[in-house]
């Protein structure tokens, strides 16, 4: 896997607090920020678990993004989507949330 | 047909009482597995009596020791132990294990050999099987890494990363919760990914940057 972004800057929707509040348990949310350090700094990490998601070109130009990851917040209960921009050198957080929270949300 | 409804009733009772029973001994085993913590020192020897002799020292113990317990609590949100691991610049261990076990030596519990480790007894803690076989896998699965993959994985570690400075001598003490970090524990086998025409569009005018 080809992990060129590290030192990309995170973004967020402007949203993204409310989501965390209602999505992640208060315990999580220090955990959360450690691994958003990790991402930034060091997306190999292993305590983050980095995946890419295979997606197809017409979706990431709808979407408008170069890549979709993930990343493990707690073991698997709760995951991270974010998405890659190369040309403005960007994170985006998509989205958090457990297994049941993400599947009902893309469903 | 008085004795045939009688006999019926007998053996309705019996089988009451023996489903409560064993929803009794059901709820006893919860709540044991929910109090069992071990002492420092059986700890030390259930693990010592599970490694192999020739693979029983001193790094092992404390590097077995602490991925057991991360492990543990990584999968059930509390302790194994009372022991406290501390960062020193060979990774995590047992807060003070060298005095422990000189103690654990001296009351005939272990035998020190330079290194080398071997337990003269069995832990005393009886502990529930489903918590044996975890443990057990773990150390399993740990023992039969090299003294340096031990090390160098250790210092993988997020709890570990967080808290050391590098001391020689024991360091701060590692805080247990920190094990929630962990996810290299997780097996890979049942990821599921989203449908990717499910992912969210985000409105790009609207994002701003991640506040830490």
């Amino acid at each position: 896997m080809n992990y060129k972004f590290n030192g990309y800057r995170i973004l967020v929707e402007k949203k993204f607090k409310k989501i965390i509040r209602k999505n992640l348990p208060q315990e999580y949310r220090e955990v959360f920020d450690e691994k958003i350090k990790y991402l930034s700094n060091n997306p190999e990490h292993p305590s983050l678990n980095t995946k890419q998601f295979h997606v197809s070109k017409k979706i990431l130009n709808n979407l408008g993004v170069d890549e979709v990851w993930e990343f493990y917040i707690n073991r698997k209960q709760y995951r991270c989507i974010f998405y890659l921009s190369h040309l403005d050198e960007i994170i985006i957080i998509a989205y958090i949330g457990n297994h049941t929270q993400v599947k009902n949300k893309f469903k | 047909m008085k004795f045939v409804k009688l006999t019926l009733f007998f053996l309705f009772c019996i089988m009451r009482t023996e489903v409560k029973n064993q929803s009794k001994n059901m709820i006893k085993s919860k709540e044991k597995n929910k109090d069992f913590i071990f002492n420092t020192k059986d700890f030390i020897l259930y693990i010592l009596n599970r490694i192999e002799p020739a693979r029983s020292d001193k790094i092992r113990l404390n590097k077995i020791a602490f991925f057991v317990e991360f492990a543990y609590i990584f999968y059930n949100n509390k302790d194994l132990s009372n022991i406290k691991y501390a960062a020193i610049d060979k990774g995590p261990v047992i807060d003070h294990y060298d005095t422990i076990l000189k103690e654990m030596a001296k009351e005939k519990l272990i035998a020190i050999n330079g290194y080398a480790l071997r337990p003269l007894t069995n832990s005393k803690t009886t502990v529930p099987t489903n918590i044996a076989n975890f443990i057990e896998s773990i150390i399993d699965k740990y023992s039969k890494l090299s003294k340096s993959e031990l090390i160098s994985l250790s210092h993988e570690t997020d709890s570990y990363k967080i808290t050391t400075d590098n001391e020689k001598k024991m360091g701060k003490i590692i805080n247990k919760k920190l094990a929630s970090l962990e996810a290299f524990f997780c097996d890979d086998n049942n990821n599921q990914e989203i449908e990717e025409k499910n992912l969210p569009i985000l409105d790009k005018s609207k994002l701003v940057e991640y506040e830490l």
